[in-house]
C-alpha cells in the first residue's frame, strides 16, 4: 500500500445512520410506521381510562355508558397487540443492516489492493471482536433513536391534553421530566467514559483468551496453564470493576425514571389539591395524568439513551475506521447486495477481466525498495533487483535481515518507504493489487489454512473446472500424503490447519499458490518443516514447471546451489553482493542487487 | 475435579458468598414493599377528596407520597449494585474454572474449534449468564415479593376481590410458564450460528494476507455471506418464537385490566366499595403487570441465558483423552526416556506409531529422523503426555507417564518447535509465559545475552515492557526461534525435546545456537527432531523412524561409518549436496 493521502473528511454519524437505515428503507418505513401506531393508540386508551372513571363518578355526561366505554377501550387494547406482533420485522430490518455493515468491513479487508482496500489488521481476536461489538454499538443508536421518535409524538399529544385540562398541573407533571433530562446529560458524559473503560477491559480479557486459545500446544507444553489462569484471573477481576461501575451509573438512570414519575404524580397531588376541593380537577383528570406521566417519563429516559447511544456509534465508527479503505467512515455504509435468502451470492468471475489482458512476465524489475517495518524500525534499504522469466532467484541472510519484509514489500502487503515495481517495462502503480494471481502467488513463512475441505484450501474459490488441483497437489508433493488420508481432498482442515504437521501445512500452501499457475512464484522459507529427501523433490518439481520465476527466501545450502541469482541481505537490510555464508561459494555472476553508496 | 452440572456449580459459587448474599437481600426485600404504598396513599387522597377533607390533609398524604418514592429508589440502587458486584465474583469464578477445563482438552478439540468460537463459549456465553443473573435477581424476585404484596392487601381489603385478583395472576404466571420454554430451542441455533459466523470472520482476517496474496478474497466473502444467511434466517425464527411470548403475555394483561374495571364498577354501583378503592383495585392489577412482564422479560432472557447454559454443559462435558490421574513426581536429577511397545493412531486410524521399542538413559542425545509424516512429532507428544500410547508404556525416569501428574512431568520437559507462538504482550511476558517461570529482570537479560539476542534487546523501545506480537515489534522467525530456545533455558528442564528448532535458521544464526544448546545440552537428556544432518552432530545416538516404526536405531558415529546404513546414506546425499555447492 503506497503512503495513505490526507485524513477523509469527518462524515456525521447521523448521515452514516441514515444511509444505513436507508439500504433496507421499505421494511424500515413499516417498522416506524407501526411504532408510531402503537403510540397514538397509547393516547387513546389514556383517553378512554379518564372518561369510564369520570363517567363512574358522574362527573361526565349521562349519555356515555360505562360499559360501552369499557368494551371500546378493550378493542383499542386488542389492536395496539397487533401493531406490536407486527413490530417483530425490526429484526429483519436489524440483520440485514447488520449484514450489510459487517460485509462492508470484510470485503475491505479481503481486497487485494485498490480503492477498495483497508489496512490489514494488527489482531484478528480484536478485529474480528470489533466485527461484532462496534457494529451492535452503531445499530443500537438507530434502534433506540426510531423508538424515541414514536415515543415523541405521544409526547405531544399527551401534553397537548394535559394542557387542555390544566395548565399549571402539566407544569407539575413536566417539570421533573426537564429536570431529569439535565441529569442525564450531566450522567452521560461519566457514562461514556465509564463505557469506555469497561469496553477496554472486556477486549483485554479477549483478546488474551484468543492468544491462549491460539496457542494451546504452546501453553500446555510449556507448563504456562496456571500462569495463565493467574493472568485470566487479574484481567476478568479488573474487567468486573470497570463494568460494575458503568452498570451503577445506567442503574442510577434507570431509578431517575421511577423517581420522576412518582415525583410527578406527588407534585400533581399537591397541585391538585385545591382544584380538587373546588371541584374543577376531577378524579378522571387525576387518572388521566397518573397514566400519561408513566408513558412520558420513558421519553427523556431513553431520549437520554439516545444520545449516549449515539456518541456510543461515534465511537464504535472510529474504532471502526482503521478497517476500512483510507480509514473512510464512508466506506462502512456503502450500499451492497447481502444475499440472506436462499439464493446463493454468485459465483465470482473465474477468470476476471486481468487474466485475458494480462501481460505474462518477461521482466520484474525492482528499484531502490526501501520499506520499514512499523513498530521494530528495521527493515530493508535501497533494494535493486531484476527478474527474467524462468530465473530462480534465492534471497538469503541472517536473522532479522529483512528477507520477509521484502517479500512483503515487492507485493504490496506493507506500507514502503520508497521504490517501484516495474512490470515488463511498465511501472506498477498498486503492487497490493497487481502482484496477486495469475500474475503472482505468495507462500508466507507461517501459511493460515481454514476451516474447509484440503481442496476448498487449495482452490480458494477458484473454479475447479479451470484448475488442475491434481497437479498443484503434485507439484507441492502433497499427492503421497493426500492418498494417505481416509477422506482424501475432502478431509477438513481444523482451525489453523492444526490436524496437519508443519510440513503439510507449507505444502498445501505451496499448492494452493501453485493451483493458480503463476507467472512469479515468492516463497517465504517452505523448507523448513521438510526432510532432505521432500524438500529436495518439492525443488525437483517446482523447477521443472517453468516457465515460471521462482523468487524465494532460504538459508538452505542446497536451494541456494540450484539457484541462478542470490541475494544477500546484511543485518542492515541492504544487499551486498560480497558477504559470503560460510563454506558456500555461489556461482559466477550470481550475486545481484549492489547499490553503489 | 470435573464438575458434573453448571447449576450444581454456580450452587456452590453462591454459597461460597453468602453473606454478601445476605444483605444484598435485605435491600432487595424491603425495596419491593415499598412501591405498595403509593397506591394505598393514592385511595386516601381520592376518597378524602370527595369527602371534602381540608387541603392541609390532602397535602400530607401528597407529601408522604413523594418521601416514600425516594426512599424506595435509593434501596433500588443499592440492591441492584450489590446484585452486579455478586454476579461479576461468582461467574468470574466460573470463567476460571471454564478456561482451566478448556485449556486441559485435547489438541484436537482445540482443533476442530477455533479460538473464536471457544472465546464466545468460556467468556461470551459466562457474560451472557452473569448479565442474566444479576438483573434476574433484582428483577424477578423483586418482583415476586412485589406481587405477593399486592395479593395480600388486595385479600385483605376484600376476600371475593382478593380471590379473583389471585386467580387472575394465576392464570397470568401459568400462561408465562408454558410459553418461557418456547424459545429455547430457536435461541440456541440462533447463538450456534452466531458463533459459527465469528469464528470464520476471525479466521479469514487471521489470514488476510494469504487471501489478498493468493486471489482468494472473493471465496472469503463468499462463505461469510452463507454464514450471515444462516444467522439471518435462525435469528427471524427466534425472534418470531420469542414476540409470540410478548403479545400472548399482553392479552393476558389486557383482559386483567378491563376485568378490574368492570368489577370494581360494579361494585361501587352496588356501593360496596368507594371510588378510591376501584382505582386502588385498577392501580394493582396494573401494578401486576409491571413484575409479571418483568419475569416474562427475564425470563426471555432465560433462553438466551439457558441457551448459554447448554452450551457451557457441553463444553463441561467434553473431556480429555489424558486424566491427570496420577500422583507420582519423576526423580530429581537428568532423566531417561523409555518407550516399551508404543502404538499410537489418531481416531483408530492407520497407525502412526508401531510397536516402537527403545530407550534413552539419563544424560545422552538422541537425533531423529525420517520423512515428514513418519512419526517424529507424534512422539514428541507422547513424551509430553498430550495424547496416551494405545499399546505400550511411555516411561520417563522408569515410571509410566499415566502414573505421573501432569504438571509435575511438564514442568521437567522443554518442548521447542519452530512454530513460535508470538504473543501479543510484553517481552516479558512473552519470556516467562505471563509468569509461569519466576525470574526476575536481570536473568531475562543475562539469557537474551547468552543466546545472541543482546542487540535485538538493546534496541527495543520500551525494554522489557515493549509489546510483541502483531502490532507490536516484530521479530523475524529467526529471532523468534531464539525467543523459544530463551524460554526453554529460563525453565531450566531435565529432559529437552527439540523439534525442528532450527529449521528456519540461516547457517550463521544456527551455529550461535548451537554454541547455546551445547550448554543447555549438558548432562541434561534430549531429543532432537531434525531434518538438518548438521544440528544432529551432537546427538549421542540416532533413531530412524520411517512410516511409524523403527528403521534403525543405533550410535551415531557407528551408523554414520557403516556405510550400508540408512543413516549413513542420508548424511551421503547432504554431503553430495554441499560438494556440488563448494564446486560451482
Amino acid at each position: 500500500m503506497t503512503a495513505t493521502a490526507a485524513a477523509p473528511a469527518h462524515v456525521p454519524t447521523w448521515r452514516l445512520a441514515a444511509r444505513v437505515a436507508r439500504y433496507r428503507l421499505g421494511l424500515f418505513t413499516a417498522t416506524a410506521g407501526l411504532l408510531a401506531a402503537s403510540n397514538v393508540l397509547i393516547l387513546l386508551i389514556g383517553l378512554l381510562l379518564r372518561w369510564v372513571f369520570d363517567a363512574l363518578s358522574g362527573a361526565a355526561p349521562a349519555d356515555l355508558g360505562v360499559w360501552a366505554l369499557i368494551a371500546v377501550l378493550m378493542s383499542v387494547e386488542v389492536t395496539r397487540m397487533a401493531v406490536v406482533w407486527g413490530g417483530v420485522v425490526w429484526t429483519l430490518v436489524w440483520e440485514q443492516m447488520s449484514g450489510l455493515l459487517r460485509l462492508n468491513l470484510l470485503h475491505a479487508q479481503m481486497q487485494a489492493g485498490g480503492p477498495g482496500a483497508g489496512a490489514t489488521q494488527v489482531s484478528s481476536g480484536e478485529a474480528a471482536s470489533s466485527f461484532r461489538d462496534d457494529t451492535d454499538d452503531f445499530l443500537r443508536f438507530l434502534d433506540t433513536a426510531v423508538w424515541v421518535l414514536g415515543r415523541a409524538l405521544f409526547a405531544v399529544g399527551a401534553v397537548v391534553s394535559m394542557i387542555l385540562i390544566d395548565l399549571i398541573v402539566t407544569v407539575a407533571v413536566v417539570l421533573p421530566l426537564v429536570a431529569m433530562v439535565v441529569a442525564a446529560k450531566v450522567m452521560g458524559g461519566r457514562i461514556g467514559a465509564r463505557r469506555r473503560a469497561s469496553r477496554q477491559a472486556t477486549a483485554a480479557v479477549t483478546e488474551f483468551l484468543g492468544e491462549v486459545f491460539g496457542a494451546t500446544l504452546a501453553v500446555k507444553a510449556a507448563h504456562a496453564t496456571s500462569a495463565v489462569l493467574r493472568r485470566n484471573t487479574a484481567l476478568n477481576q479488573q474487567r468486573a470493576r470497570a463494568a460494575s461501575r458503568d452498570q451503577l451509573l445506567t442503574q442510577l438512570l434507570e431509578a431517575f425514571n421511577t423517581t420522576t414519575v412518582d415525583l410527578g404524580v406527588g407534585l400533581v397531588l399537591l397541585l391538585a389539591s385545591s382544584a380538587m376541593h373546588r371541584g374543577d380537577f376531577t378524579v378522571g383528570d387525576l387518572v388521566l395524568f397518573a397514566s400519561y406521566a408513566g408513558t412520558l417519563v420513558e421519553l427523556p429516559y431513553n431520549g437520554g439513551r439516545m444520545l449516549v447511544r449515539y456518541r456510543q456509534a461515534g465511537v464504535a465508527v472510529e474504532r471502526l475506521a482503521p478497517l476500512l479503505p483510507a480509514g473512510s467512515s464512508e466506506a462502512l455504509v456503502e450500499s451492497r447486495p447481502l444475499y440472506v435468502t436462499d439464493r446463493e451470492a454468485p459465483a465470482p468471475a473465474t477468470t476476471s477481466a486481468s487474466a485475458t489482458l494480462h501481460d505474462p512476465l518477461e521482466v520484474l524489475e525492482v528499484r531502490d525498495l526501501s520499506a520499514t517495518h512499523p513498530t521494530s524500525g528495521r527493515g530493508v534499504r535501497d533494494i535493486d533487483l531484476v527478474l527474467r522469466r524462468g530465473s530462480f532467484t534465492v534471497i538469503n541472510g541472517s536473522v532479522g535481515a529483512g528477507k520477509t519484509t521484502l517479500l512483503r514489500a515487492l507485493l504490496g502487503l506493507m506500507p514502503t518507504v520508497s521504490g517501484t515495481v516495474i512490470w515488463n517495462g511498465q511501472t506498477v502503480p498498486d503492487r497490493a493489487a497487481f502482484m496477486v494471481p495469475p500474475r503472482c502467488a505468495y507462500v508466507p513463512q507461517v501459511p493460515r489454512l481454514f476451516s474447509e475441505s484440503l481442496e476448498d484450501n487449495v482452490l480458494l474459490g477458484a473454479d475447479p473446472r479451470a484448475v488442475n488441483v491434481d497437479a498443484a497437489l503434485r507439484a507441492a508433493v502433497l499427492e503421497a500424503d493426500v492418498a494417505r488420508m481416509p477422506d482424501g481432498l475432502a478431509t477438513r482442515v481444523g482451525a489453523r490447519g492444526v490436524r496437519l504437521s508443519g510440513g503439510q501445512v507449507q505444502r498445501v500452501a505451496v499448492a494452493r499458490a501453485m493451483a493458480r499457475r503463476p507467472d512469479l512464484l515468492v516463497l517465504d522459507d517452505v523448507s523448513s518443516a521438510l526432510d532432505v529427501v521432500t524438500e529436495r523433490t518439492l525443488w525437483d518439481r517446482l523447477l521443472t514447471d517453468r516457465p515460471a520465476t521462482l523468487l524465494v527466501v532460504s538459508n538452505r545450502p542446497d536451494t541456494i546451489a540450484r539457484a541462478d541469482r542470490v541475494i544477500t541481505l546484511d543485518s542492515g537490510g541492504t544487499a551486498s553482493p560480497s558477504r559470503l555464508l560460510a563454506g558456500h561459494r555461489p556461482k559466477e555472476g550470481k550475486c545481484d542487487g549492489q547499490k553503489a553508496g | 475435579m470435573y464438575p458434573d452440572s453448571p447449576l450444581r456449580l454456580l450452587g456452590e459459587l453462591l454459597r461460597g458468598r453468602r453473606s454478601r448474599l445476605a444483605l444484598f437481600g435485605v435491600f432487595l426485600a424491603v425495596s419491593s414493599a415499598l412501591p405498595l404504598a403509593g397506591p394505598l396513599l393514592l385511595r386516601a387522597f381520592i376518597d378524602h377528596a370527595i369527602e371534602g377533607q381540608p387541603i392541609a390533609v390532602l397535602a400530607l398524604i401528597a407529601g408522604t407520597y413523594i418521601t416514600l418514592a425516594l426512599a424506595r429508589q435509593a434501596l433500588v440502587v443499592v440492591a441492584a449494585y450489590s446484585a452486579t458486584r455478586l454476579a461479576w465474583m461468582v461467574t468470574n469464578d466460573l470463567r476460571g474454572i471454564l478456561l482451566r477445563h478448556a485449556l486441559e482438552l485435547d489438541l484436537s478439540y482445540h482443533g476442530a474449534h477455533p479460538p473464536g468460537e471457544l472465546i464466545e463459549r468460556t467468556d461470551g456465553d459466562v457474560t451472557a449468564l452473569s448479565t442474566f443473573v444479576s438483573s434476574f435477581a433484582v428483577r424477578v424476585v423483586g418482583s415476586a415479593l412485589t406481587l405477593t404484596g399486592a395479593l395480600v392487601i388486595v385479600l385483605l381489603e376484600d376476600w371475593r376481590v382478593g380471590l379473583g385478583l389471585a386467580g387472575f395472576a394465576t392464570v397470568a404466571a401459568v400462561t408465562i410458564g408454558r410459553l418461557r420454554t418456547s424459545a429455547v430451542p430457536q435461541a440456541t441455533e440462533q447463538r450456534a450460528a452466531v458463533a459459527g459466523l465469528f469464528g470464520e470472520i476471525e479466521e479469514r482476517l487471521a489470514g488476510a494476507e494469504d487471501l489478498r496474496a493468493n486471489g482468494g478474497g472473493a471465496h472469503a466473502l463468499r462463505r461469510f455471506h452463507q454464514a450471515t444467511a444462516l444467522v439471518y434466517r435462525r435469528a427471524w425464527r427466534a425472534a418470531r418464537a420469542t414476540r409470540r411470548i410478548y403479545v400472548v403475555t399482553m392479552a393476558v394483561f389486557v383482559a386483567g385490566g378491563v376485568l378490574s374495571l368492570v368489577a370494581g364498577a360494579a361494585l361501587y354501583r352496588a356501593g360496596a366499595i368507594s371510588l378510591g378503592t376501584v382505582y386502588l383495585l385498577f392501580r394493582y392489577t396494573s401494578m401486576l403487570r409491571e413484575p409479571l412482564e418483568q419475569i416474562s422479560t427475564e425470563l426471555q432472557n432465560v433462553q438466551g441465558a439457558v441457551a448459554g447454559f447448554v452450551r457451557i454443559k457441553q463444553l463441561l462435558a467434553e473431556r480429555p483423552s489424558v486424566t491427570d490421574a496420577g500422583e507420582r513426581t519423576l526423580p530429581a536429577g537428568a532423566l531417561s526416556v523409555e518407550l516399551d511397545g508404543v502404538g499410537f493412531a489418531y481416531h483408530d486410524d492407520v497407525p502412526v506409531l508401531d510397536g516402537i521399542t527403545m530407550s534413552v538413559p539419563a544424560g545422552r542425545v538422541l537425533g531423529v529422523v525420517g520423512p515428514t509424516g513418519s512419526g517424529k512429532t507424534t512422539l514428541a507428544r507422547l513424551l509430553l503426555r498430550l495424547g496416551d500410547p494405545i499399546q505400550g508404556v511411555v516411561r520417563i525416569g522408569g515410571i509410566d507417564l499415566r502414573e505421573v501428574r501432569l504438571a509435575a512431568l511438564r514442568a521437567r520437559i522443554g518442548y521447542v518447535t519452530q512454530d513460535v507462538h508470538l504473543f501479543r504482550a510484553s517481552v516479558r511476558d512473552n519470556l516467562t509465559l505471563f509468569g509461569a517461570v519466576e525470574a526476575d529482570d536481570a536473568r531475562l537479560v543475562e539469557v537474551l545475552d547468552t543466546l545472541g539476542l543482546d542487540r535485538w534487546h538493546r534496541e527495543l523501545p520500551d525494554a522489557l515492557e515493549t509489546m510483541l506480537g502483531p502490532g507490536g515489534s516484530g521479530m523475524s522467525a529467526g529471532e523468534a526461534q531464539l525467543l523459544a530456545f530463551a524460554r526453554v533455558f529460563l525453565r531450566d528442564p531435565e529432559l529437552l525435546i527439540l523439534d525442528e528448532a532450527t529449521s528456519r535458521l540461516d547457517p550463521l544464526t544456527e551455529a550461535r545456537i548451537e554454541r547455546a544448546t551445547d550448554l543447555l545440552l549438558a548432562g541434561r537428556t534430549a531429543i532432537v527432531i531434525a531434518h538438518r544432518l548438521t544440528t544432529l552432530a551432537r546427538a549421542d545416538e540416532i533413531l530412524v523412524l520411517e512410516e511409524g516404526t523403527i528403521a534403525e536405531h543405533g550410535a551415531r558415529l557407528e551408523l554414520a561409518a557403516d556405510p550400508s546404513s540408512r543413516f549413513a546414506s542420508l548424511l551421503a546425499t547432504n554431503q553430495k549436496a554441499a560438494l556440488t555447492v563448494a564446486a560451482s
